[in-house]
């Protein structure tokens, strides 16, 4: 018995191997009973309606027929046309941070979509999705037959943030916090276009030459030194850049 | 090799905030917006991979490794994807085109289809000449009606000459539709047994029809039954095999060794979604000549003009799939305004 792994490895033209960090049963499972439940209600909400219609209407005739035929794969319409315009996603994968995409990890075809809805058919025996969760058990990849078949994985669909600098954010010894009075101050007094351009500075000044940073310091600390008055004695013997850096450890971190 | 990791992020960041804008950029647009563009995208895109090795390899910020490996792969998504056409209905071309042609090229399936499902037939035929509580052991419940004696049948419903109305017939039709469509995917489906539960499902549809036709047969209702079979039959046995063929590619898929699987299954996606396209359409005709016309006996419709009907059906039937595009062209041709040539004006 093969343990269902949690990550898929895909290996690019490049050499560069990705691994894909796959959407785990659970998750997938009431990722489709929230599309369940969304279908479910979808059907009421047009069939209460609808059926009182056609009694009035005497049957109904052609108009009914179509509607008994639509209706009947209404869940398929709606997981292949969501999914299709959304990119994998339905409204339950949505909430639930997971979608499909390519065993590839490239963008998805249509037709690719189509099989994976329709070998449901197959999935959903003999009850409840027993041989998706078998597949899904078994097999590589976390994936149901219909994902075997069109060639898919579902992952989980976190988009990291850009990590945050380190080296500014460390523990190392700080005078400003010698005084709490003036952390508070500072944190009170700066506005949200200052601390942008602080936070800019930080990560960007590397790019520039050592020169264009002494100077960017020196103005920034000129401009700092005038807004906050700082007492001597905080100040006294670091460098400019260092006060900056000081500045941006108060403010950004507690 | 170790890096200072925060110079190598400071050094790189600059180069990182661009590929995503860019890419996100690009796939708001679709498409890449001029030459300088493309390139630029290269160059960040191999520079992010770069990146991306080193720190994966000499570094364990997770964080880092993360990010860059996300960036890296929409790009690289971005780059290897097909372009995603507009989505547009052009049934014309789905319908006389695409799926005949796909048919063609997947005839071979269809071919050991057609013969399982005659394998079927005649296997009901043997079983029926031998033993007569054959029909009751094989027939399922849903056709409880076909148990009594063919004769019997046949008086009855040729001395009735009710017409099935809008009414009731669309509804019979909505069912039969609804019914068949689902078979047809379910036999598609069951390819991923390797094949084995399409074969099954067609085998199992072979022996219901062989029982019932020779049952007619050795009744001497030969006539009744091909009236009554033929019109919709000839479309919808088709339509159900055709669901088969497309198991049976499914299955090919799985046992087939050279090719791997994963890029075999993705070329076949697309010949797949044909067929059950052209299943589907045939399904509904199907349907509605099964509910209008099939149903309805000597004393509403003649035998001689179901039957001319039913041969007509499957003449055209063939030459859909044998000729569409052929038709097609004659019929452009006929009905285009002949360009004119110099010689017209001498």
């Amino acid at each position: 018995m093969i343990i269902n792994s949690e990550y898929a490895i895909i290996k690019t033209p490049e050499e560069v191997e990705f691994k894909i960090h796959l959407a785990s049963l659970p998750r997938r499972a009431s990722a489709f009973l929230i599309d369940f439940l969304i279908i479910l209600t979808f059907i009421w909400v047009v069939n209460t309606p609808m059926s009182a219609i056609f009694n009035i209407a005497d049957g109904g005739g052609v108009v009914k027929a179509l509607y008994v035929v639509l209706m009947a794969f209404i869940s398929n319409f709606y997981f292949i046309f969501i999914e299709y315009f959304y990119h994998g996603k339905t409204l339950g994968k949505k909430m639930l941070k997971i979608k499909v995409i390519d065993s590839d990890a490239l963008s998805l075809t249509f037709y690719q979509i189509l099989i994976r809805n329709l070998m449901r058919s197959i999935d959903t025996l003999p009850f409840f999705y027993g041989t998706a969760v078998l597949a899904m058990f078994f097999g590589k990849n976390n994936r149901r037959l219909g994902d075997i078949v069109a060639g898919c994985l579902v992952i989980c669909d976190e988009v990291a943030p850009m990590p945050k600098i380190k080296a500014i954010l460390d523990d190392k010894y700080n005078s400003l916090r010698e005084d709490p009075l003036l952390v508070a101050r500072i944190r009170e007094q700066t506005t949200a276009e200052e601390k942008q351009l602080l936070l800019q500075v930080a990560e960007n000044y590397k790019v520039f030459e050592s020169d264009a940073v002494l100077q960017i310091f020196e103005e920034l600390a000129k401009y700092f030194k005038e807004k906050f008055q700082f007492s001597d004695d905080y100040i006294k013997n670091i460098s400019d850049q260092k006060m900056i850096f000081n500045l941006i450890n108060v403010l950004f971190k507690k | 090799m170790i890096i200072d990791l925060d110079k190598f992020v400071m050094k790189e960041k600059v180069y990182w905030r661009e590929l995503e804008d860019l890419l996100k950029k690009i796939n708001e647009a679709g498409k890449c917006k001029n030459f300088y563009e493309i390139q630029r995208l290269l160059y960040l895109y191999e520079r992010a991979s770069a990146d991306f090795i080193k720190v994966a390899n000499f570094s364990g910020n997770k964080e880092l490794h993360e990010y860059l490996e996300n960036l890296t792969m929409s790009a690289y998504a971005f780059i290897y994807s097909e372009r995603k056409r507009k989505f547009s209905f052009r049934i014309m071309q789905w319908t006389f085109f695409d799926f005949p042609a796909v048919f063609r090229k997947n005839l071979r399936y269809f071919l050991i289809i057609v013969a399982v499902f005659l394998a079927g037939a005649i296997f009901a035929g043997i079983a029926l000449g031998d033993n007569k509580y054959a029909k009751k052991a094989i027939l399922p419940e849903q056709f409880y009606y076909h148990m009594q004696s063919p004769e019997k049948r046949v008086a009855r419903e040729e001395s009735e000459k009710r017409v099935l109305g809008m009414n009731e017939g669309s509804n019979f039709a909505a069912m039969l539709i609804q019914n068949n469509i689902k078979v047809s995917i379910l036999a598609m489906a069951l390819g991923i047994t390797f094949g084995i539960g399409t074969i099954v499902i067609i085998f199992y549809n072979g022996v219901i029809f062989g029982l019932i036709v020779f049952d007619y047969l050795n009744a001497g209702q030969g006539l009744f039954l091909t009236a009554w079979l033929l019109p919709h039959g000839v479309v919808e046995i088709p339509a159900i095999l055709i669901g088969g063929t497309a198991g049976l590619m499914i299955g090919h898929c799985l046992v087939k060794p050279k090719i791997a699987r994963k890029n075999f299954f993705k070329r076949q996606s697309k010949d797949i979604t044909f067929l059950i396209y052209g299943v589907v359409l045939l399904l509904i005709w199907a349907g509605i000549v099964e509910a209008f016309l099939s149903q309805h006996h000597k004393g509403v419709l003649s035998y001689e003009f179901k039957i001319m009907f039913g041969f007509f059906e499957l003449m055209l039937f063939v030459l859909w799939l044998s000729w569409s595009r052929g038709i097609v062209n004659f019929i452009k041709k006929i009905f285009s305004v002949k360009r004119r040539t110099l010689d017209d004006y001498k």
